[in-house]
């Protein structure tokens, strides 16, 4: 350390002595001592460690406690905002001085919002994020097949309920149909029967022998709302893939 | 602190096992403040509840890839700005403009049919007021006036320099100082 001349002279008039020893200090500091002071300072104050606690580190030694993760990236930019903000006047002084007329009305909020809008409001967007990313798809094709399948559900329950040679065809082969259609005797034993449909099979019964006014007409007179879900008939029925099989049979023998 | 709370929901939403609930929960946080942001922006409750869920739409499918070059709020702040905008501008295009005006005065309209106006209080004449400033203009005085938002901030949400924003700022009161005194 150079001292200044004029510390050198006023040093010599109060004592030669003094004056003339040198300033080399005679203390020695750990490596990287001041490298790390700040890190270990830090640390401290956010541990909330008193004055008089013991130092948690020193050069070398590593500190117990933790930092949130990015916690000294951000610290100079946190702390340069800060002064910032303290030396920028608030927003209410600033309002004040531009004008003092508008600084004098009232902030309070005019617009009122419904009642548990705020609710409301969450439960809309999950349904159209959350929930929709879980939802089906259910496409034009599935909607209309699902109409078919109903409306093939239907005729075939008209078929065996009254017959399927007064319907169809006048053939004795068909008389088989129908003491198979017989056994079932209750609304109730058809519909579990038909509950059981091959939704294929059906649509492709329903497209051979349908006109497309036919199933307008089943769609028209068929409550949906009493009709089961898409997801809940698909099942292998082997009676009715039988009727189908032989419905088939039958249209050829015919037709050649 | 709201940063380390943000950077947590952040982590969760990455996390399939918590990104529903961490989406929920940054809706519950930050949906009050976001629809009057809105709200005093396009002024009607259903328009703003119309952009206010697509600006959380958007959000629900963006946030994956946020960069996080900025805060949460800050991101979220600026979509709701420019769902807002947008949907100014999309009204704009439909309604029928008037040469001197336009959409702001079918806002002023608006506001005068709410079943709450009242033409003697300064509170009302001062929403008539902000929509007479362009929309820019508008968000900034929003932010400043009722969000309090520091100019540090409103530039990283408007991405526009502190001073541009302290002009507009000042101008728009000046312009308002105007409208209550004059008209």
């Amino acid at each position: 350390m150079n001292r200044s001349t004029d510390i050198l002279n006023e040093l010599q008039t109060i004592s030669p002595a003094v004056a003339n020893l040198g300033t080399q200090m005679p203390y020695t500091v750990p490596a990287g001592y001041f490298d790390t002071l700040g890190d270990v300072i830090l640390a401290r104050v956010i541990a909330g460690a008193g004055e008089d606690s013991a130092v948690t580190s020193v050069a070398g030694k590593s500190t117990p406690f933790g930092v949130p993760e990015g916690y000294f990236e951000n610290l100079s930019t946190s702390i340069l905002s800060k002064i910032k903000a303290q030396q920028e006047p608030g927003v209410a002084d600033e309002l004040k001085e531009l004008s003092p007329v508008l600084a004098s009305i009232s902030k309070e909020n005019v617009y009122t919002v419904p009642e548990g809008y705020f609710g409301v409001m969450e439960e809309e967007v999950a349904e159209k994020t959350i929930h929709s990313a879980k939802a089906k798809v259910v496409s034009i094709t599935a909607v209309k097949r699902r109409w078919f399948s109903y409306a093939a559900a239907a005729a075939v329950l008209v078929m065996v309920a009254f017959g399927v040679n007064k319907i169809i065809h006048p053939s004795t082969k068909l008389d088989g149909y129908v003491k198979e259609g017989l056994k079932y005797t209750t609304e109730e034993q058809i519909a579990e029967g038909l509950q059981t449909i091959n939704e294929t099979d059906l649509v492709a019964y329903l497209q051979m022998t349908a006109e497309s006014k036919d199933v307008e007409t089943i769609a028209a007179i068929v409550d949906e709302t009493t009709l089961h879900q898409e997801e809940e008939t698909v099942v292998e029925d082997p009676l009715l893939e039988s009727y189908m099989n032989q419905l088939n049979e039958t249209q050829t023998t015919t037709t050649n | 602190m709201t940063q380390t709370e943000d950077k947590e929901l952040l982590l969760q939403f990455r996390d399939a096992a918590t990104k529903e609930r961490a989406f929920t929960r940054i809706i519950k946080k930050y949906q009050e403040k976001l629809y009057w942001h809105v709200r005093r922006m396009v002024v009607d409750h259903d328009d703003a509840n119309d952009v206010l869920q697509n600006m959380f739409i958007k959000v629900w499918n963006a946030l994956e890839n946020f960069r996080e070059d900025s805060q949460l709020y800050t991101w979220l702040y600026r979509i709701a700005t420019n769902e807002s905008l947008t949907f100014l501008e999309q009204q704009k295009k439909r309604a029928a403009i008037s040469i001197d005006g336009s959409v702001e005065s079918g806002l002023s309209n608006t506001i005068k049919a709410d079943k709450h106006f009242d033409a003697n209080r300064l509170e009302w004449k001062l929403q008539l007021a902000i929509q007479e400033l362009p929309e820019k203009q508008r968000v900034v005085f929003n932010l400043r006036y009722y969000d309090e938002m520091p100019y540090e901030e409103m530039s990283r949400v408007l991405e526009t320099s502190e001073g541009a924003l302290k002009a507009s700022y000042h101008h728009a009161v000046k312009k308002i100082e105007d409208f209550i005194l004059n008209r």
